[in-house]
This record gives C-alpha cells, sequence and structure tokens, in this order.
C-alpha cells in the first residue's frame, strides 16, 4: 500500500478527520511531508489572529 | 514470470572507468557472479552503481559530503556513466540508467525502468556497513533500518516529519501558553481580579479617569481617548514625564544586563588559532584521514604489510608505522580544528546577542536619559561600530584569515567597560526614581500611565494568545491523532511483516550460528510504550532475552542483520531473486563464513547473486561450493582504468590449466596451497585431535596424517573396508604425495606435471566421496541421540552408510 492509499483509507475509517486529512494531504509528495510550508501556512494563520485582535481593538 | 538477469554493465562510474561487463549466464543457463578484489580495486563501485539505479542517490556517501556530481569517474567528464542491465523477461528486456550532466539528481533512465520497480519492491543489495551500522543502532534507528528493508521508508519518513513539525508546533504553543499565563498575572494584579473580564478592564480604565477628570468609556474599544489625555497630562508634567522616562529606561537596563563579556573567548579562539595556523598545510589534508584510518585497517589483515594495498608498491621502512603516523597527526588536527570552530561559533553568538542589546537599549529613551547617558550611548555606539567587522573576520574561512587580535581591539575592552559599570548605571538609575517619586503626586501619574499602557498591551497580548492557542491546540490534536494512528500502522506493518518472515529468519540465523546451541531464534520485537522503537530478543540458554546484544557478539548480531536481510528479499521480491552482497563476512571467522556458502547453497539456490569480497581465502571457499558461478578478479585498479578485472577460475581449473601448460611446480604450489585449506576444513569438521604447536605454522603431513588416522578411526564396519579409507590408501600409495607433503614449498625440489596430475586426481576421487555437490558441504561428525554420524549437512552424503563400504 501507498502512503496516499493510506491516506485515502484513513478519511474513510475516521470521518472526524476528514476535513483535516483534505487539508495537509497537499502536504505530502514523493518527497515526504514538506513541513516548511504546512508551517508557514499555520504561521499565516497566526498572522490572521493577530490581524483580528487589532480589528477588535480598534476604536470605534 | 520470473526476471532474470543476463548481463551487467557498468562504465565511469566511481571507482570504475573502462567498461565492465558482468555475464549473468554460463552455457546457456543463468548463473551467479563471484568478484575478488582487495580494499580499493573498485568492487563496492559495482554495489554504489546499483544503489544509484533504484534511489538516484547514495545515501552513505551522501553523509560523507558527497553530491551526485562527484559520481562520475573523473576522466569521463559526466559522460558515458552508466549501468546497463539486460533481462531476460517477457516485458522488461532492458534498462539502463545514466548520469545527466545537467540535472545530475536526475539521472535518464531507460527501458522499462518502473516495470523493473515493481519487481525490485524491496532493497535487494547489502554492504557490510548495513551490518555493522545494524548492530550499533540504537532502538529507534533500528526500528528505521528495519522500516526501510520492509518497504516503510516513505511511511517513517513521513512520520519522522510529522514528529518534527509536532514538536515545533507543541513548542509554539508552549511559548503562548507561557505568554497568556504572564499577561493574565499582568492583568490580575491590576483589576484585583483573578478571573476578569472585559467590563473589569473597562471599569479600571474609567476609575483612572476619575481620578484625573478625564471622560470615562463605554466600551474598551475607546481606551485609546484615555491613554492620550493621560499622556498628555504626564507631557506637561516634568517631574512625571522624567519619571515615567527613567521607570521606562530602568525596564531596559535590567534587560541589557547581565552583559555578555567577551575578553577570555577572544584571548582562548586565539590561541586556538595560532596552534591550527601553524598546521594549516595538512589541515587541506583532512580528506586523506579516513583513507589512513581504513589503511591500518587493512595493513593488520594482509601478510606483507610493506606492500602498499592500493598501489602494490613496496614501501621502505614501516609502511605500518607510516601509515599511524600520518593518521594520529591528522586526527589531532581535526581535534583542534573542531575546537577552534565551536568556540568561534560561541563567539559568534555572544557577539550577536551584544548586537541586540545595544539596539535595544539605545531606541526610544527620551532627551533627559539620552543626555545623562550620553558617554554610555557612545561608547556603545563605538562598539556597535566594530562588531560587523569582528563578525565577518570571524564567519571567513580558516584559509582566508591572516591573523586575528580581537582581545586588543577597542570594542572588546569598551565592552568590558560596560560590563564593569553595571552596579553603578542601574544605582543611579533607581536613585534618580527615588528622587522624582518623592513628589507622591507626579509618582502616582507616572504609575497610572504606566500600569494603564501596561494593562492594553498585557490584555492584547492575552486575547491574540487565547486565540492561538485554542488555533494551535486544534492542529496539533490533530496532528497527534495522525501521527498516532500512522505509528499503528508503521508498527503492525513491521510485526505482519516479520511474522510472515520469521520461519526463514529462524531459519538462516540458526543455520549460521549452528555451533552455539545456546543462542537461538531471534525475533524482532516492538518496544512496548515507545512509538518508534524495535529490539532484538533472543533465546539464551531457553529464557527470551532483550535486548539481543546482552549476550550476542557483534559477529552474532551480523548474522542476525543478515539473516533479517536475506529473508525479507525472499518474501517480498517474489519475481526477481537476484541479491547483491558486499563484503558481508567481514566479521565472521574461518568456521562461521563456509556456513555462508552452504546456506546460499541450500535457502537460495534458485537466487542470481552478486557477490564482492576481499578475503583470498573465502573467495577460494565459494569457487569451492559454487563452481558453476561466474569468477572475476579485480587484480589492482588505475586511475586510467579502473579496475584491472579478469576473468578467474576456481582451483581446480587453475590447477588443472597449469598441468596443461606443464607448469608442474606452480601447479604443485597451488595444488599444496589447496590441500592445506581443505585438510584444515576436514579436520576441523571431523574434530580431528592435533599435535599442538607452539609457533602454530604446520606442514601439509602434519594434517594429513592425523586426518587419514581419523577417517581410518570412525569408519568402521566389521569385515568391511570405507572407500574413503580404500581411495586413501590409493592415494598414499599410488602416488609420491608423501614425499610430496615434504618438499611442495621448496621451488628447487622440481615436480613432474605428471606426478602432480596423479596426486591431483587422485584427491579429487577422495572429495568425490566426502563432499556432497547438492550441501555444498563436507562431511562432518554430528552427534545426535546417542549415534554418531559422518554426514554431510542435507544428510543425503553419509559415509557410515553401508553402502560406502566394499
Amino acid at each position: 500500500m501507498s502512503f496516499n492509499e493510506w491516506i485515502e483509507n484513513l478519511k474513510n475509517e475516521k470521518p472526524e478527520l476528514k476535513p483535516f486529512l483534505e487539508k495537509i494531504s497537499v502536504f505530502f509528495n514523493d518527497e515526504g511531508f514538506n513541513a516548511a510550508t504546512f508551517e508557514k501556512k499555520v504561521n499565516i494563520g497566526l498572522q490572521k489572529i493577530d490581524g483580528e485582535v487589532d480589528e477588535f481593538l480598534k476604536p470605534e | 514470470m520470473m526476471l532474470r538477469i543476463n548481463k551487467i554493465e557498468i562504465e565511469n562510474f566511481r571507482g570504475v572507468r573502462s567498461k565492465i561487463n558482468l555475464d549473468f549466464k554460463k552455457g546457456g543457463n543463468f548463473t551467479s557472479v563471484l568478484i575478488y578484489g582487495r580494499n580499493g580495486t573498485g568492487k563496492s563501485s559495482i554495489l554504489d552503481c546499483w544503489d544509484w539505479l533504484l534511489n538516484s542517490k547514495i545515501d552513505y556517501l551522501a553523509k560523507e559530503g558527497v553530491s551526485e556530481r562527484d559520481y562520475p569517474h573523473k576522466l569521463s567528464n559526466g559522460n558515458d556513466v552508466y549501468i546497463n542491465i539486460d533481462f531476460t523477461h517477457d516485458q522488461i528486456n532492458n534498462i539502463k540508467c545514466e548520469f545527466n550532466p545537467s540535472k545530475v539528481t536526475t539521472p535518464i533512465r531507460t527501458g522499462k525502468f518502473e516495470e523493473f520497480r515493481k519487481y525490485s519492491i524491496y532493497p535487494n543489495y547489502l554492504r557490510y556497513a548495513d551490518l555493522q551500522e545494524f548492530v550499533y543502532k540504537s532502538k529507534g534507528e533500528k526500528y528505521k533500518y528495519i522500516a526501510k528493508f520492509f518497504g516503510l521508508e516513505r511511511f517513517t519518513k513521513n512520520q519522522s516529519d510529522i514528529q518534527a513539525s509536532l514538536t515545533r508546533i507543541s513548542s509554539q504553543l508552549s511559548q503562548f501558553s507561557l505568554q497568556i499565563s504572564e499577561s493574565k498575572n499582568i492583568i490580575s494584579t491590576l483589576v484585583g481580579k483573578a478571573d476578569f473580564e472585559q467590563t473589569d478592564l473597562v471599569h479600571y480604565f474609567n476609575k483612572i479617569a476619575e481620578k484625573y477628570n478625564l471622560n470615562s468609556i463605554s466600551n474598551l474599544k475607546n481606551h485609546e481617548q484615555i491613554i492620550t489625555e493621560l499622556s498628555k497630562l504626564v507631557h506637561d508634567n516634568p517631574t512625571t514625564r522624567e519619571l515615567a522616562l527613567f521607570q521606562t529606561f530602568q525596564a531596559k537596563i535590567n534587560s541589557f544586563y547581565p552583559f555578555p563579556t567577551i575578553l577570555k573567548d577572544c584571548i582562548l579562539l586565539e590561541s586556538l588559532f595560532a596552534d591550527l595556523k601553524q598546521n594549516e598545510s595538512d589541515i587541506t589534508n583532512l580528506v586523506l584521514l579516513d583513507l589512513y584510518n581504513v589503511t591500518n585497517q587493512t595493513l593488520q589483515k594482509i601478510d606483507n604489510k610493506n606492500i602498499c594495498p592500493v598501489c602494490d608498491n613496496t614501501f621502505l621502512g614501516s609502511l605500518g608505522d607510516h601509515v599511524l603516523q600520518k593518521h594520529n597527526l591528522l586526527a589531532g588536527i581535526r581535534t583542534k580544528r573542531e575546537k577552534y570552530i565551536t568556540q568561534r561559533d560561541l563567539l559568534i553568538k555572544k557577539i550577536e546577542s551584544i548586537q541586540q542589546k545595544i539596539f535595544s537599549i539605545q531606541s526610544g529613551n527620551g532627551e533627559i536619559v539620552s543626555t545623562l547617558f550620553l558617554n554610555v550611548f557612545n561608547e556603545l555606539n563605538a562598539i556597535q561600530q566594530e562588531l560587523p567587522e569582528t563578525l565577518r573576520i570571524l564567519r571567513q574561512e580558516l584559509r582566508d584569515t591572516e591573523t586575528i587580535n580581537f582581545s586588543i581591539l577597542p570594542s572588546t575592552l569598551k565592552i568590558e567597560g560596560i560590563v564593569s559599570q553595571e552596579l553603578t548605571y542601574k544605582e543611579f538609575v533607581s536613585k534618580r526614581i527615588q528622587e522624582l517619586s518623592a513628589d507622591e503626586k507626579s509618582k502616582d501619574l507616572a504609575n497610572d500611565y504606566r500600569n494603564i499602557t501596561k494593562l492594553v498591551d498585557a490584555y492584547s497580548r492575552y486575547l491574540r494568545c487565547e486565540k492561538k492557542i485554542t488555533y494551535l491546540s486544534n492542529i496539533t490534536s490533530h496532528l497527534q491523532t495522525l501521527f498516532s494512528l500512522l505509528t499503528e500502522f508503521i508498527q503492525q506493518s513491521i510485526q505482519n511483516t516479520f511474522d510472515v518472515i520469521q520461519t526463514d529468519l529462524i531459519e538462516c540465523y540458526n543455520f549460521i550460528e549452528d555451533s552455539n546451541p545456546f543462542l537461538k531464534n531471534p525475533k524482532i520485537t516492538l518496544v512496548t510504550g515507545k512509538d518508534k522503537a524495535i529490539e532484538l530478543e533472543i533465546d539464551f540458554v531457553n529464557e527470551k532475552i532483550t535486548p539481543a546484544y546482552k549476550f550476542m557478539s557483534e559477529s552474532q548480531i551480523n548474522s542476525f542483520g543478515f539473516a533479517i536481510f536475506l529473508s525479507a528479499t525472499k518474501h517480498f521480491n517474489l519475481n526477481f531473486k537476484f541479491i547483491l552482497l558486499d563484503d558481508i563476512v567481514n566479521s565472521f571467522d574461518a568456521f562461521k563464513r563456509p556456513k555462508v556458502a552452504q546456506l546460499i547453497a541450500k535457502k537460495f539456490n534458485d537466487f542470481q547473486i552478486l557477490f564482492l569480497t576481499h578475503d583470498q581465502v573465502f573467495f577460494d571457499t565459494m569457487q569451492k561450493h559454487f563452481p558453476s558461478w561466474n569468477r572475476y578478479k579485480f587484480a589492482s585498479w588505475d586511475y586510467n582504468t579502473g579496475p584491472r578485472c579478469f576473468f578467474s577460475k576456481n582451483y581446480n581449473e587453475e590447477i588443472q590449466n597449469l598441468l596443461d601448460h606443464d607448469e608442474a611446480n606452480t601447479a604443485g604450489q597451488k595444488l599444496g596451497r589447496y590441500l592445506e585449506m581443505t585438510f584444515g576444513i576436514l579436520n576441523e569438521n571431523l574434530q580431528t585431535p592435533l599435535r599442538y604447536k607452539l609457533e602454530n605454522t604446520y606442514t601439509l603431513s602434519e594434517f594429513y596424517e592425523p586426518l587419514v588416522k581419523r577417517f581410518k578411526d570412525k569408519l568402521k564396519l566389521s569385515g568391511k573396508t570405507s572407500k574413503v579409507s580404500v581411495l586413501i590408501n590409493e592415494f598414499d600409495q599410488g602416488t609420491i604425495f608423501r614425499n610430496y607433503c615434504a618438499h611442495w614449498k621448496d621451488e628447487s625440489s622440481p615436480f613432474t606435471s605428471i606426478e602432480i596430475q596423479n596426486i591431483f586426481n587422485k584427491w579429487l576421487e577422495i572429495e568425490n566421496e566426502i563432499y556432497c555437490e547438492s550441501c555444498r558441504s563436507y562431511c562432518s561428525i554430528e552427534r545426535k541421540d546417542a549415534f554418531e554420524y559422518i554426514r554431510c549437512n542435507c544428510g543425503n552424503l553419509n559415509l557410515k552408510d553401508e553402502s560406502r563400504f566394499i
């Protein structure tokens, strides 16, 4: 069984994990898991939070 | 359909220059290939080439800093660098892997390579280093190694990458947790409540506003309004303004100190540098360190230690001492260089920290503080100006650096000055704050202003951290689940695979290690409680022991590693029975090595094998066991041509060939060496008592006489004589063997070709009677159920059987 096939099987076996697997599976390729790009995306999410808080604290 | 190899051609790859042709067919039948060559003759380039064919990259070389660009032989300039394989198969006739100079990481593959890959699922090549590596690996590393050989490499790589990512994200999560805790403390202290809400902050702001007759706010979003107005009050009050500035500056000074001192580090570095510079010409020779190390080890194993194993020239003096001296010199230089690099990196880190601290303390201090600390800031500026040049010199290559004198630089001495003034500056600031705080009203205003800005910062940080923690917790939770499921899958796959190959594994191991009845039945087990760890288990005197190497020697663990490789390849490359073995018997003694040959004969007779060895004796043993294999000798290596490769004959063929050419003396000497080896094996098998000699040198007679007696003592049947005994009598009486034993090493005592031929033929008749062609073993004594047998490994040849008597 290839790794991609295993991920696909997991989506069926663990439906609660499916949304996360859909997002993370794009970071797996022949070279392996592209952690750098994945963590970059995570950090973009963190920066969005900074933006949200700045917006929240902005005066009316 | 089974995939069979007809031929392998290699050209211009690493040590191979001229094309090497390895024929895997003989007389129309598929066969195996045995290659003998001393170290440095280019044998391992063949296995490296196979590794490259499968993986495009040779991992162990990459670890040594050798890139794909370095794979072609230097004289090829990257052209005509390839491995070409011809097969017999209904779909796959040929594959070729060629070096691509324009993209070195992607070789050009032609032929049905993808189809071929489906046949070669599991890595079918084994180097001695892989076995050795296996022995000394940690549990986690064993896990990775086993997973690779079981075809789970992609899974374990992803597992490692996910785990690393999880660790980093968890680290971020921890930092946010710490920050939120700090922020919460600040807020709780200021608003006076452990569990606060936004309204509590609004209430705090309005309390301050009321105190200074400012407009209140109904929503925290409007906090800027109060801060701006309060800031104006602070600005209009000189005492408060100065107090606020000094309070801010005090916080900065507390972060600034302790300030790193670098004088001692500079002095130490200069000393290491001077020491290293004395040996500068030898630093470039550090690449030779491994060569000297290997040469040193090789010289231990060869007889004539004054002939260079690489160029075959005689060295005047002690080559061993010379090599050792060179090695030790370079090893010492390497240690010095490592010390220098460590100290240099430490100094670079300290200087970078100094730069950061200077930048932080100088910014945003206000006029009053800047004026009072003008001299200090001037000193810091001067330091800051000099440090980039210091860093530049530190980062450049050693060979480009003439001298270093950081310890006497003005910046270094200024830094010492700054360090020594820590108490003075801190006391000055404290005293000033105390003086300014004498006016209660001003002090109150400064504190309120500081608190309110602190509260806003803390709350902003609190909100960010709270959201980020939720966000990252969700990610880490899912990632952890994925990691756990992947680990479970890998472990299950390893265990399932292992269960499948268990029988073969035990058989292979027990066969090689049959001389040790106490250590049996090896097993790989997954370590309970650890997600990426396996351990080796074995039965020791019927008790399960883990880890296995508690009671196993290095050689025994190598047997284990070898058995795993053989059983896994046998099971998973079902339609491609081909394995490559490079010097894998190195740690096996002279009694265990023949076992490898016998194991191959017994369980891998249907395999095609490419067997590489630097051991002449083992080569001869393999030739004996597998006369149908094609044999090559790499006689030497030349930079312009690569290995000098010859098709080699086995002992019998060589002796006969010499006799056919009437070279009686050479044939006699070769026969003598062959008989020495064979008598040794037979005496060992029959457990012949031999007279002990302190100097450990035996003549042929001293091996032969006791052997003859042993045969005659052990092979007795009432009224009959064993065929072996009859043949031995004919050998003694019908040839000049006794005379030959006494003089075979003496070149001045010539024998005729007829005489040697006689001895040779007669001996072959005896061998025919005591050597089993099926299992490739001589007869040996075996005691079982109170019976004593003299038979081969498979039992087909039993010398005590009545049919063997006349």
